[in-house]
């Protein structure tokens, strides 16, 4: 069955790559698996939840400057400091759930961009904890029970484990009762609550969820970076991963990795000139949304349905 | 299904290959590569760079390279946004193979591939000032042409001091990290030299109207009133500054005697106070060839950030020129450029020897006289 | 704090305030006929300060013409807009995609922005000088006079169209129900399109409005959305005194949190109020009891 075959294949790939691949490429693959596990989560909310969240660059900041600050200031060990990261960033998801997710629509949208705002002014003017607009530097790399992870090849093992360990998670969650659940919100709400199903509290576990996926990317790209500042978590970046799970696909996987992907490899792709990128991308982003309503990975699995009836697999 | 793998496989081999082919394969040129922010929030100021790192190479190819061989710039955008810095240079550095990178045109991006450079071992020259921090203090690999702003912010004060007769400043600074710096340099010359900074306010790149700050700033009586900002926002609080009838002297930073500071500020402009290292209208005889080459390639005139890029492309052919073509490594390169006693370049004055940024005695004091800036005499 | 200083700051955060106004009525417009956010909305202002500035500036244009002949442009660049994107989703009834078109059409204006007119800021004359006036101390520029009352006439305008007009009552008619409208009638494409060059116009002409003081710069249309958006949200999505109402409430709370509290905390202060607003009334201050989502 081909469902059995591409992704032994895709894990084998995995595995080669850093053995194949110079250090820029390993570099390529170690941010798109960061990214994966960064829109996971906000993927779900997006595609299920049905509502926007311009909030998924604070959870991303409040994972890696959790992490850097324990790791820099205190010397917790890597690891601790990393989980730190995602239950902060989970449990400010948690306290923002009360008031915004109630609200619905441009709302809804609106709250969450303030919340990015008012994260970045936050982070800028409480100096003594987060090192202000000079940010955090000399972050260690990260290391397990001792062992550390000093070479590229080998944090790209451990980023990609994370990066399907949580799409995993994700597809499991959307096969169990709470995935059935929040299909049935996104359909109708009303008939939903009939159903005894509480719209607002699935809503805010997954908003966690969101939460504690970002904060875990934030971590790892903390430690891989080496070096933060305010100016990697703005609301530019909120808006840009809404943006490209639209065009990769809010629903699927594949849509997941695609839209990681695509962040990682965009700048690198037409020119030197961003300018020229941002145009065909404004213009891909127009063509997906007219033709591809289920984004390009949607539509990729259309394509492979049918090429996959017509040859009778 | 999972079509995830497969998702993976296409996208990322497909850029795999798309890079590849685009790798120039050729290993003759001596390749520089340059990260700058083009377009984004410092895009102007990127744009002239990049106009005065090509007339550099320009320059260097029409006398037949060095050693015979030509010089090859390899050019990336990154939007002055500090990731894509990394991921950038990470590119220059793993699949371009460069001997040194120059860029980083934003205090962030300058540290954020300081940071990374340190790790990969190549030299890296920005146009950027001495932030302040320890890490990049430590950064073997990081070259800076501007020089220290602390240094300027000194000058300022002593002139304010014994030529101004003024005693209390009031400061108007970014938020980011260039503004932080200015912020804290001004503190330290205060206890320094026993000023006071009556009143301190901030303002963001993106700031439209400075009225509010200016306000509190003017109701603190300052016998002076310092400027720290960017273009337009630095012209914008000019302009607010005088509508508001504030009076006294305006001290600036660099950015002042940039070009489009009096044309954006208009009349308002008149008699700011500042420093820089270069002044388009009234150069220093070592400076002149510069800006008669930039003007009559570009039909603009030149400032000293896209001087400051311009010595660090020529530093960078100058070390390669003193070195055996064999014995050319990023690595060897560093240690040569950081050998560098005096070099005299359009912008700044540099002895690698004794800190990785110019010398203080680039710094001159300017004034804005008729629309133009122009060099204040007597120091 | 004096009288003087504040009132400088109520001065400032008023001006400022009409531009965010004017921006969020255009936001206003096209959602109450198509019940879209139109997310390049911030856009128009920036092509009609930029244009204006080009004709002004560069071609030397007297102002009166290189003002007008800007918004005209801009009005047809919003009917272009309409015209490839919005028209050929009209039979779509998802929401998400139009707002999203929106923002591709957004990223593409920035992109020629940058490309057409580089990254300098452009420099646009004030329409009646720049001598300053004091009133108790405080300052005020002539082309406050101009932003104020360009924002009362839009709305006066505004008020009569949605309200006595039919046409006006029409477009309010299609975003309630487009089968129910059409059915009665009411050219549905037609509303639509004439939202968006309303829009596209009231946009085009805040940026002319605006660049005397703030120059015209590439990145003002992203700040312009969002600022718009956000005082759109804190009137009432819909409502055309709210969006004047947001529009003030929010360029004041801007210019007093910074003036009073802290530069710095500015935009945390002005958008914490934006929640506050939210959680005590999720439609915004004068926004309709029924969410329309």
């Amino acid at each position: 069955m081909p469902g059995k075959i591409f992704p032994f294949l895709g894990i084998v790939f995995l595995i080669i790559y850093p053995l194949w691949f110079n250090e820029f490429l390993i570099s390529v693959s170690i941010i798109t698996g960061i990214y994966i596990v960064l829109l996971t989560g906000l993927a779900l909310f997006l595609g299920y939840g049905g509502q926007f969240s311009f909030a998924q660059a604070v959870f991303y900041g409040l994972g890696a400057y959790t992490s850097a600050i324990l790791t820099t200031k205190y010397h917790f060990p890597v690891v601790a400091a990393f989980l730190a990261g995602g239950i902060l960033a989970g449990a400010v998801g948690y306290v923002l759930s009360a008031p915004i997710l109630r609200l619905r629509g441009y709302y809804l949208a609106v709250a969450t961009l303030a919340v990015c705002q008012i994260f970045h002014v936050l982070v800028i003017e409480h100096f003594n904890i987060t090192g202000g607009p000079t940010g955090v530097y000399d972050i260690p790399n990260f290391s397990i029970l001792g062992i550390e992870f000093k070479t590229a090849g080998s944090f790209h093992y451990l980023v990609w484990v994370i990066a399907l360990g949580s799409l995993l998670f994700a597809k499991n969650l959307m096969n169990s009762r709470i995935g059935r659940a929040l299909k049935g919100i996104q359909s109708s709400e009303e008939a939903a609550m009939v159903l005894g199903i509480n719209a607002f509290n699935l809503k805010t576990k997954i908003f966690v969820l969101t939460g504690v996926t970002g904060g875990l990317a934030g971590g790892l790209y903390a430690h891989y970076v080496s070096y933060i500042s305010p100016g990697n978590f703005t609301l530019d970046l909120s808006i840009w991963l809404v943006v490209i799970l639209s065009v990769g696909g809010v629903r699927t996987i594949m849509g997941v990795v695609l839209g990681a992907a695509f962040t990682t490899v965009f700048p690198f792709l037409l020119g030197k000139y961003q300018n020229f990128n941002m145009l065909v991308f404004g213009v891909i982003l127009i063509l997906v949304l007219k033709y591809m309503p289920n984004g390009i990975a949607g539509f990729l699995e259309e394509q492979i349905f049918r090429m996959a009836r017509r040859m009778r697999i | 299904m999972k079509g995830k793998a497969w998702g993976v496989l296409i996208v990322l081999i497909g850029f795999v290959l798309a890079i590849s082919a685009s790798a120039a394969m050729c290993q003759e040129p001596y390749k520089i590569g340059v990260s700058l922010g083009i377009t984004g929030v410092q895009g102007a100021a990127g744009q002239r760079q990049m106009k005065a790192v090509e007339l550099a190479v320009q320059m260097i190819n029409a006398k037949g390279g060095i050693h015979g061989r030509l010089v090859k710039l390899i050019v990336e955008d990154d939007q002055t946004k500090p990731e894509l810095s990394v991921a950038k240079t990470n590119k220059l550095v793993s699949q371009d193979n460069v001997l040194a990178i120059v860029g980083g045109n934003s205090g962030d991006s300058a540290m954020a591939i300081g940071a990374t450079v340190e790790k990969k071992e190549v030299p890296f020259f920005s146009p950027t000032g001495f932030s302040g921090t320890e890490a990049q203090r430590n950064y073997k690999y990081s070259f800076l042409m501007i020089p220290n702003y602390d240094d300027a912010i000194e000058i300022l004060v002593k002139y304010s001091i014994d030529k101004l007769n003024c005693k209390s400043i009031g400061l108007l600074r970014l938020t980011r990290l260039w503004g932080v710096q200015a912020s804290k340099a001004y503190h330290d010359m205060a206890k320094k030299y026993g000023i006071t900074i009556v009143r301190e306010e901030t303002l963001i790149d993106t700031d439209k109207d400075m009225t509010p700050q200016l306000t509190n700033i003017n109701a603190a009586n300052p016998c002076a009133v310092a400027i720290w900002a960017a273009v337009p926002a630095a012209a914008i609080s000019i302009k607010n500054a005088r509508q508001l009838g504030i009076k006294v002297p305006l001290l600036g930073n660099p950015i002042f005697a940039a070009a489009t500071t009096p044309e954006i500020a208009g009349a308002a402009a008149e008699g700011v106070i500042a420093t820089a290292t270069l002044v388009p209208a009234d150069p220093l005889p070592r400076q002149k060839e510069y800006i008669d080459q930039y003007l009559a390639k570009y039909n603009l005139p030149g400032d000293m950030w896209d001087a400051a890029i311009f010595d660090a492309v020529n530093i960078i052919a100058h070390a390669i020129g003193s070195m055996s073509p064999e014995k050319v490594n990023p690595k060897s390169l560093r240690d040569q450029i950081a050998s560098i006693r005096r070099f005299e370049g359009a912008g700044a004055i540099v002895d690698f020897t004794k800190h990785h940024w110019p010398l203080s005695e680039s710094w001159v004091l300017i004034t804005v006289k008729n629309g133009k800036a122009v060099r204040l005499e007597g120091k | 704090m004096t009288e003087t200083q504040l009132l400088q700051f109520i001065f400032s955060g008023i001006t400022i305030g009409c531009i965010y106004a004017l921006v969020a009525l255009g936001f206003t417009i096209i959602f109450n006929t198509t019940s879209i956010v139109n997310f390049a909305q911030g856009d128009f202002v920036m092509l009609g300060a930029m244009v204006a500035a080009t004709f002004q500036s560069l071609f030397h244009f007297p102002l009166v013409i290189a003002v007008s002949l800007s918004v005209l442009c801009v009005a047809i660049i919003g009917l272009v807009m309409e015209r490839v994107l919005i028209h050929s989703l009209k039979d779509d009834p998802r929401l998400f995609a139009s707002v999203m078109m929106t923002m591709g059409a957004s990223i593409i204006f920035n992109a020629i922005s940058i490309l057409v007119w580089g990254a300098d800021p452009l420099h646009l004359e004030a329409f009646s000088g720049e001598i300053p006036m004091r009133i108790h101390g405080a300052t005020l520029v002539p082309q406050m006079f101009w932003i104020a009352g360009s924002i009362f006439l839009v709305m006066i305008i505004l008020v009569i169209y949605f309200r006595f007009t039919r046409v006006g009552q029409g477009m309010l008619a299609c975003s309630m129900n487009k089968d129910a409208a059409a059915s009665m009638g009411i050219n549905v494409k037609g509303m639509v399109l004439l939202s968006f060059v309303f829009s596209a116009t009231i946009g085009g002409l805040g940026g002319t409005l605006v660049a005397p003081i703030t120059m015209a710069t590439h990145d003002m249309g992203g700040i312009m959305t969002l600022k718009g958006f956000t005082a759109a949200i804190i009137g009432g999505l819909g409502s055309v005194p709210g969006a004047f109402l947001g529009g003030i409430v929010l360029g004041l709370a801007e210019s007093l949190s910074c003036g009073i509290i802290s530069s710095g905390y500015r935009d945390a202060i002005a958008l914490s109020i934006l929640i506050l607003v939210l959680m005590l009334k999720p439609s915004g201050i004068m926004g309709s009891k029924v969410i329309r989502k």
